[in-house]
């Protein structure tokens, strides 16, 4: 049975690597947005099992939708996927209720050890 | 020669690489400063080189007073860097970096944003060659400007040149008033094979 998925970047070759890194391990099945804004909206019409995040998107950050999340009381977990590989970033983003940090370009491995280590599936 | 087009794909699949790179350019920032980084999406665009004073220009909007830097480097061609920083950038961070209080303020202040443009230069563009699977070469960096009001004179470093590839990243310091800009841009000859890079890193990934 496949997990609906949203993948959250402004970059269409970033969420292509995300969606195929994820499909390696699960079947899956995917809603895409380009940036915060649109994300949360697709986030209120529909169920996921699973967000994956970038950081730096123009109109809503990923750090602003992580507090969104956060005040909705979401419980779908998010991963973090950002070339932002400061420290400080990670604390931060664990801090707004993420799951795990994968740094950019995300491999299939990275995401799998997060999943597993998280139970997500 | 005719105008060199990126496609849509082409340009995003480039700015997703030097995304990666600034990433790796703002945590080196943010360990020198002890500091947290902002980051920001990086702007890639192909433009005609009579029109780089104007995107310098628009940039630069609402800076009163600039302070750059300049950085050559070689990837396949020969390309040029810009590094901007706002007059009162130095004077924003310079207690993270110790050097309040130290008597010749002027010297710090040049000799810390040439080691800065150094490292955020270099290690943004090596994190791009290095995605390409190329290396990068780099002359050591110049001040070109000290507290001067923006003006269109970017323009002269792609003098002969019909098109550039011109890039736009911007580094700050969270709740400080430090505002840097690096510039980068490559001569039209520098279109063709960069776009083949980027159509082979794409396919490879």
């Amino acid at each position: 049975m496949s997990i609906p998925v949203l993948v959250v970047d402004d970059s269409a070759l970033s969420r292509k690597l995300a969606i195929r890194a994820l499909s390696s391990h699960v079947e899956i099945e995917v809603t895409q947005a380009k940036n915060g804004a649109e994300a949360l909206e697709l986030f209120e019409k529909g169920l996921y099992k699973l967000i994956l995040l970038d950081l730096h998107m123009p109109k809503k950050n990923g750090f602003a939708v992580l507090q969104e999340l956060q005040a909705l009381e979401s419980d779908t977990p998010v991963i973090v996927i950002s070339s932002d590989i400061q420290n400080e970033t990670r604390r931060r983003v664990l801090r707004l209720g993420a799951i795990g940090v994968v740094s950019k370009p995300v491999l299939a491995p990275d995401l799998t050890w997060v999943l597993k280590r998280s139970g997500v599936v | 020669m005719n105008k060199v087009m990126y496609t849509e794909e082409q340009i995003d699949g480039l700015q997703e690489i030097i995304n990666i790179a600034i990433g790796k350019a703002g945590a080196v920032l943010a360990e020198v400063l002890d500091h947290f980084v902002e980051l920001s999406v990086p702007k890639v665009t192909i433009i005609d080189s009579n029109e780089l004073s104007t995107a310098f220009l628009n940039l630069t909007q609402g800076v009163e007073r600039l302070t750059a830097t300049r950085q050559s480097f070689v990837y396949s061609y020969p390309g040029e860097a810009v590094m901007v920083f706002g007059a009162d950038s130095f004077a924003a961070i310079s207690d993270l970096l110790g050097y309040q209080g130290v008597e010749d303020q002027v010297k710090q202040e040049r000799e810390f944003l040439l080691e800065i443009t150094n490292m955020l230069v270099t290690s943004c563009l090596s994190g791009m060659a290095e995605l390409l699977s190329y290396e990068m070469t780099f002359s050591p960096p110049s001040m070109i400007a000290e507290r001067v009001k923006p003006s269109a004179d970017l323009g002269m470093y792609a003098r002969g040149w019909s098109q550039s590839l011109f890039i736009q990243v911007h580094f700050g310091v969270e709740g400080r008033d430090f505002k840097s800009y690096i510039l980068a841009f490559w001569p039209d000859e520098a279109l063709i094979p960069m776009r083949d890079d980027v159509d082979r890193f794409m396919e490879e990934i």
